[in-house]
């Protein structure tokens, strides 16, 4: 993203802050690689936001999502200054599946990677790691957890299914039965040595939805991501999120023309709330896990049927590892304490 | 001044370079204590710790009342006969000392409870680790999950009391070879880091006056990150549940260690059952 769309975005946050003094804006840096604009580049960013958000600086939370690969101390001071105390990575022991070139020189990556990793918590970072469940990883389910919770990432690890929409890399691929076979086998070693390995996600989460009754939902099952995401690309063009952007939908024009509340109110997003009481009368009617998923994410859906009046594919998967795993080894039965049906467009009205 | 500690022998040139700091010093035999502990004041250094290392049986050694306070640590290689130490054992359980025994000998399984039952804190030197892992585990299931009185096992206890589930933890700090705390020297002033490097001449520097800025060193750096290298492999020690308490000590000898990785994961397991155990108050039976 140039510097004058950036310069615009940080004064499209503030003038939205001052407009909505109780609310706060998390600005996420994802990529690509966003560690590839290089540290200057966040210092800017500093200094944008000091010059343009004076008084809404508070109310502006940063996070970002890095393969690390390119993280040296020169990134230390403006990750700082932005109040970044933890970042999000990805990393997969697989040879050949992360990595430059054609080859996918995984070793090079890897390499880069850990350098990365110790130069962030020799810092005082804090890192959370997302994996991404492919064929490649199916047969050794508990090796690779092991690797990962080895590394001892403070901020856990996330286990998610790779997701792959066209003939690329279908290789890779996997099945929603896939995915639950391959979190059925390592549930019952997490579920036994919780208190060793905390926060690991599809699992922690559940336990706080399902047992201990906090609702904790990614974007994807929120069902509440309506009127709360933005994605901002480069040139300033705005989306539902990044999935949308990278498929040409639910576009809400460009940060240079629109204020962030025109956009939030994007007529197009009522499509979004739409689907949430279609489900309920539809796809998922009667559902017990409606709570849990809300029909899955609606980029999900739209990649398997083109419309977003359908549940996601992977809802199989959220189900299915319930019945078959969650709740056999934990004894609880999950049981729903029905929630009202969604309005929440008034409320940013 | 940097924190890590050097490790040498009491050579008063060297030690009048290392004027200021904590050490722990190599001596011969007990009988060179008070030795050391004289030239150590002249020189104006602190006794962290001494190591003496005999080839000699425990029960060899002359253990002295005079010697009570200085931290000691004596490698041998097993108790020898129990009559005749026996006698010692008064004065031994006085001191300030942790006997170190090989557990490639099979004799010290038992001579190592021995020792922690009469009150003497021992640690249990794996070498090569190529042990019986099955004996091993039952001796840390002694050590930890022993409910009656008796002295602390290491590593053991050590991991017991470390460990914190979100960290790697290193139990190399009690042999004196985690090259983040301890650093060995040669009376050149060489610098290695760890005993083995010191025997076999591998220095991390030629220089003392290098002691100071070594954390910034980029080789010391890749020496104290070496548990990265699991992590690029396929295969290996990174796969194994336990490895965030042993960070892969054995890989080397794995072929002829299949006992390593069960042992560690028993480990890990007594290790979290020691620290319930640990914070649970006794509720005493109420009517």
């Amino acid at each position: 993203m140039p510097l004058d769309i950036l310069e615009i975005m940080f004064q499209r946050i503030n003038e939205y802050l001052n407009e909505k003094p109780r609310e706060t804006i998390e600005v996420i840096w994802h990529g690509g690689e966003p560690l590839l604009l290089g540290a200057d580049y966040f210092r800017n960013a500093v200094a944008l936001q000091k010059r343009h958000c004076t008084e809404t600086l508070p109310r502006i939370k940063h996070s970002i999502q890095t393969n690390l690969t390119c993280f040296n101390q020169s990134y230390v001071e403006p990750f700082r200054e932005l109040g970044i105390t933890s970042v999000g990575t990805s990393f997969d022991p697989e040879p050949h599946i992360r990595g430059p070139g054609k080859d996918i020189d995984s070793d090079y990556y890897n390499d880069k990677f850990l350098r990365g990793l110790i130069e962030l918590e020799r810092n005082g970072f804090g890192w959370g790691i997302i994996y991404v469940v492919t064929k490649k990883s199916l047969n050794k389910p508990l090796g690779v957890f092991y690797f990962l919770t080895n590394l001892v990432p403070s901020g856990g690890v996330m286990l998610n299914p790779v997701l792959i929409y066209d003939d690329h890399r279908r290789d890779i691929s996997v099945s929603a039965q896939d995915y639950v076979e391959f979190l059925g086998r390592i549930f019952p070693v997490w579920w036994k040595h919780r208190h060793r390995y905390p926060n690991v996600d599809p699992f922690k989460p559940l336990v706080q939805n399902i047992i201990e009754g906090i609702t904790s939902l990614g974007c994807g099952d929120s069902g509440s991501c309506t009127y709360e995401h933005i994605n901002i690309a480069p040139n300033g063009e705005t989306s539902q999120c990044g999935r949308s952007a990278d498929w040409g939908l639910l576009q809400y024009g460009n940060v240079k023309e629109r204020s962030l509340k025109e956009i939030l109110l994007d007529s197009q997003r009522d499509e979004l709330e739409y689907r949430n009481n279609y489900l309920l009368d539809n796809d998922c009617k009667g559902c017990r896990f409606w709570d849990l998923c809300h029909g899955g994410c609606p980029l999900d859906a739209y990649a398997k049927y083109k419309s977003f009046h359908h549940k996601s594919e992977w809802c199989e998967a959220k189900r299915g590892f319930i019945t078959d795993y969650f709740e056999p080894v934990t004894g609880v039965h999950y049981e729903p304490k029905r929630e009202a049906r969604p309005q929440r467009r008034a409320a940013l009205d | 001044m940097s924190l890590l500690i050097p490790v040498c022998t009491p050579h008063q040139k060297l030690l009048e370079r290392l004027r200021g700091r904590r050490l722990v010093l190599r001596i011969k035999s007990l009988g060179l204590i008070n030795e050391a502990v004289v030239l150590s004041q002249q020189c104006g250094v602190q006794v962290h710790c001494l190591i003496v290392a005999g080839s000699a049986p425990l029960e060899d050694f002359d253990f002295a009342q005079e010697h009570r306070g200085i931290p000691v640590a004596l490698f041998a290689p097993n108790l020898g006969r129990f009559r005749d130490l026996a006698p010692k054992l008064r004065i031994l359980r006085d001191l300030n000392i942790r006997i170190y025994l090989p557990l490639d000998r099979e004799e010290n399984f038992g001579g190592l409870r021995i020792l922690s039952s009469l009150g003497v804190p021992s640690a249990a030197v794996f070498h090569n680790g190529c042990i019986d892992w099955e004996k091993a585990a039952d001796l840390m299931t002694y050590a930890l999950l022993g409910r009656f009185r008796h002295a602390p096992i290491e590593p053991f206890q050590y991991l017991a009391e470390h460990y914190s589930g979100s960290q790697r933890d290193d139990f190399s700090a009690v042999y004196f070879n985690d090259a983040t705390r301890y650093v060995h020297i040669d009376e050149e002033g060489h610098i290695a880091l760890s005993s083995q490097d010191l025997e076999d001449q591998r220095f991390i520097s030629a220089q003392l006056k290098d002691l100071d800025s070594l954390i910034e060193n980029d080789e010391y750096r890749e020496r104290v990150e070496i548990w990265r290298r699991f992590f690029l492999q396929a295969e290996g020690c990174a796969y194994c549940e336990a490895w965030r308490i042993c960070l892969g000590k054995f890989n080397e000898f794995r072929d002829a260690n299949d006992g390593c990785s069960a042992f560690f994961k028993e480990f890990l397991e007594v290790i979290e059952q020691y620290q319930i155990l640990k914070t649970r108050k006794m509720q005493p039976w109420q009517p």
